[in-house]
């Protein structure tokens, strides 16, 4: 029997965002630490009218100050409004869509979750295929794939700003997808891969999808939420400033 | 303490759904009840251990930051009834909450560097 490898095929170009959401992402790219009341905003206001909207991003803002993260009434505190106000326009407009796209943005700008290396191949919107091109795993795909081929290691990630409405509510479509990846999992693992299959949410509690991951044997889905995000945005930080030493 | 003010945000879940009961929410209350709850159980004990490692500086901060909360559950709230759409963010909200007041204590015993 032939020897199978495989390979990641996608997306390697520059990330892109429209021009309401790259303002907003490249600021919290800058300033992290408004990911808190970003979460919370998004997540409770498509729906209402800018009063409502102000009154709530006040509050998301004061309860950030007091726990140290921001300070309100600042040229950044009002460039955050003013950045957010215009992504949550265009957010509504979509349907929620270019908050997944946010997310999608700031996993590209942190890089991969676990400890991956340096020297690794990032591709997006990414499918496994063998040697000779064949799709593996059937039609769907990774939101992110970080590769370190000399070593072996992949890190697959698919990104659900909120994931339990995902699991619960587009349950036959989440299926589908956790199958995949399971599969492409097992695959890459039967070769003898470093796999890490993961999903990257912004929910602050994960308790319920780990529950959810657990009760269909799927344990080795790993699942990434806020404080990961954070945590990971320190490293990068860390290195940034080594670095520039 | 920890112990009341979880009790008190419980008591809120379960008055929402008394209130939804027998309304003609399509939304599945059993199952956004069995959620919530879930979250609510598996964060308790380590939220209780965080809260208590406070000095009592920073839990007056903590209850400033629990009324500020409590404001934007408020907004929320009042107009749930209006639309699905809200009631499925005020769900969001509670099943969220759990972990979000462990990402507070988090930080306020250990706060990150702003910016």
């Amino acid at each position: 029997m032939r020897n199978m490898e495989y390979c990641i095929r996608g997306n390697e170009g520059t990330f892109q965002l429209p021009k309401n959401g790259s303002d907003l992402a490249s600021f919290i790219v800058a300033h992290p630490t408004y990911i808190y009341p970003l979460i919370n905003i998004v997540n409770v206001l498509s729906e209402v009218n800018y009063d409502q909207r102000s009154d709530f991003t006040a509050s998301s803002l004061r309860e950030c100050e007091l726990m140290g993260q921001v300070i309100v009434d600042t040229p950044e505190s009002t460039h955050f409004v003013q950045v957010l106000e215009s992504f949550l326009q265009r957010d509504i407009a979509t349907s929620g869509q270019l908050r997944g796209k946010l997310l999608e943005y700031l996993i590209n700008a942190i890089g991969p979750m676990s400890d991956l290396g340096d020297d690794r191949q990032t591709v997006r919107d990414c499918y496994l295929v063998d040697s000779e091109e064949r799709l593996m795993g059937g039609g769907s795909n990774f939101d992110f794939a970080f590769i370190d081929y000399e070593n072996r290691k992949y890190e697959l990630l698919e990104c659900k700003f909120t994931l339990a409405n995902f699991l619960d509510y587009r349950k036959a479509q989440a299926m589908r997808k956790i199958e995949y990846m399971d599969t492409i999992s097992n695959i890459l693992i039967g070769k003898n891969y470093n796999v890490h299959v993961a999903f990257v949410s912004l929910a602050f509690s994960i308790a319920y999808e780990l529950y959810f991951l657990d009760n269909h044997g799927l344990t080795q889905i790993a699942i990434y939420n806020y404080e990961d995000m954070m945590t990971r945005f320190e490293v990068r930080r860390s290195s940034q400033k080594n670095q520039s030493v | 303490m920890m112990t009341e003010i979880y009790d008190e945000w419980w008591e809120r879940v379960n008055v929402l759904m008394e209130e939804l009961e027998g309304t003609a929410v399509k939304i599945n209350l059993e199952r956004w009840y069995f959620i919530i709850s879930y979250e609510f159980d598996y964060y308790q004990d380590e939220l209780r251990q965080r809260h208590e490692n406070l000095s009592s500086g920073l839990q007056e901060k903590f209850y400033l930051i629990l009324a500020e909360i409590d404001f934007q559950y408020q907004l929320l709230a009042a107009r749930a009834m209006r639309s699905e759409q809200v009631l499925w963010s005020l769900f969001n909200f509670l099943k969220d909450l759990p972990g979000r007041l462990g990402v507070i204590l988090a930080n306020l015993s250990n706060p990150p560097i702003s910016g």
